[in-house]
């Protein structure tokens, strides 16, 4: 989400991980400047040094480290703990002040390990395949679909991807990264073709006429947010799984450990109770807003970014 | 417990009577003997009579989670619901309590009075 927004904003020049890079050139709609660098290699700017180090978010995320006279803060930017099998897995950087998102942060966001998801994912899309049915999973083009793409058993049936989900695809195999394989899904492909596949969409087209085509059909959605029972029934979906690409309560605060900061900086979701919860048990501890923070609060729009 | 729970689950989303009536079949052939009276009566919606009130719930969550009262204060807000947010706290892989029969639990309910804790104590002990 936070990508699609700094790409809508659309500055001049970019600084990213080396993977990152692909789907950053594709996704801008004007010819930008892309300078890319290796997980862990410095670039010094102005006698500050710069490195990307892995997020665990989605392929090509990255920290930040900024190191100027033996000083050394780390942003993390969008993070989750859990190594998802596609993702560059995190890796925790020591530094001075750690500025950490937190968007799950509260006690009652436990994620279970992605295996017993995707056994539950798995067993879904078997059980509507017994019953002669579609099996559509809503999930965004880049990060959550390639995941769960990568994660399924593709021995149950073949995963179909409407366009915008299978154009980030292909530009991730153009990169030389091992993605499973999927297969577009062409207005022209009939019904009984796709009986007891899955099929990957973006949120935008669910409940659009070519997905209602689709029937009979069970819907899915996965979010860290379908831990709560109201985001649950309220999303118009048959089924929820509680998969994200951010750290819970435990992973957070792990990260958190793991910096050995002197200062923690907590930014982007439940930062009061984080940074209060910090404080409490020994941390030096204050939030912090983004940019896209204050633009919101201006904007008075409320979302739940994920 | 966790027959009963997914008896409960996967009726509430089933679409037809004849899909509800399934699914408790199913329940039948799996559960304890000693269960299925208790579920029965659960599920046609005979309940005992209410002994413990939300407000000792609450007050009980709080002793026990090893928690501030705050951070359970915002957990209740965002969740909105407090039967979710102590399922939420509790370990998943408490298997005492996951294979707690629907009959041990009723027995342990029956032996709480409003001051006494063992069941919220049972349900955190192993949690956080």
């Amino acid at each position: 989400m936070d990508m699609q927004i700094m790409l809508a904003s659309n500055h001049g020049a970019y600084l990213c991980a080396a993977t990152a890079r692909p789907v950053i050139q594709f996704r801008l709609t004007s010819r930008a400047q892309i300078q890319t660098l290796e997980y862990g290699q410095p670039l010094n700017i102005n006698g500050v040094d710069f490195s990307f180090h892995p997020a665990g978010h989605i392929l090509g995320s990255a920290q930040v480290r900024i190191a100027y006279k033996g000083e050394i803060w780390v942003v993390s930017g969008d993070y989750k703990t859990e190594d998802d099998g596609f993702s560059e897995p995190f890796e925790p950087v020591k530094c001075h002040t750690f500025i950490t998102e937190s968007t799950f942060a509260l006690p009652i966001f436990d994620w279970q390990p992605q295996h017993l998801i995707f056994d539950e994912m798995n067993n879904w899309w078997k059980e509507n395949q017994k019953n002669g049915i579609t099996s559509v999973v809503c999930a965004y083009s880049l990060g959550k679909a390639q995941r769960i793409i990568q994660n399924l058993d593709h021995k149950i049936g073949k995963i179909y991807c409407n366009q915008a989900i299978e154009n980030t695809n292909q530009v991730i195999r153009n990169q030389g990264v091992d993605l499973k394989p999927t297969i577009a899904l062409k207005a022209d492909i009939s019904r009984g073709e796709l009986e007891g596949q899955l099929v990957m969409i973006t949120p935008n087209s669910m409940g659009t006429a070519a997905i209602r085509k689709l029937r009979p059909f069970a819907t899915a959605s996965s979010s860290g947010w379908m831990m709560l029972q109201k985001r649950n029934f309220g999303g118009g979906v048959d089924k929820g799984f509680v998969l994200s690409d951010h750290a819970d309560w435990k992973g957070l605060l792990w990260a958190v450990k793991q910096s050995e900061a002197e200062q923690i900086l907590v930014t982007h979701g439940y930062t009061d109770a984080f940074a209060k919860y910090l404080n409490e048990n020994g941390y030096n501890a204050k939030t912090i807003d983004t940019h896209f923070e204050q633009a919101k609060k201006k904007s008075s729009v409320e979302t739940n970014p994920e | 417990m966790k027959l009963f729970y997914n008896l409960i689950l996967n009726t509430k989303k089933a679409l037809s009577v004849e899909e509800k009536g399934m699914i408790l079949l199913q329940y039948l052939k799996m559960a304890n003997s000693k269960d299925k009276l208790f579920a029965l009566e659960l599920v046609i919606g005979k309940r005992q009579k209410r002994f413990v009130t939300n407000g000792e719930i609450k007050e009980w969550l709080f002793e026990v989670a090893n928690l501030p009262d705050w951070l359970l204060e915002k957990c209740l807000e965002v969740s909105g619901d407090l039967a979710e947010t102590i399922t939420l706290l509790a370990n998943p892989e408490n298997e005492e309590r996951e294979n707690l029969s629907l009959l041990e639990m009723g027995k342990l309910i029956e032996t709480i009075d409003t001051k006494d804790k063992i069941a919220l104590n049972f349900y955190f002990q192993k949690t956080i």
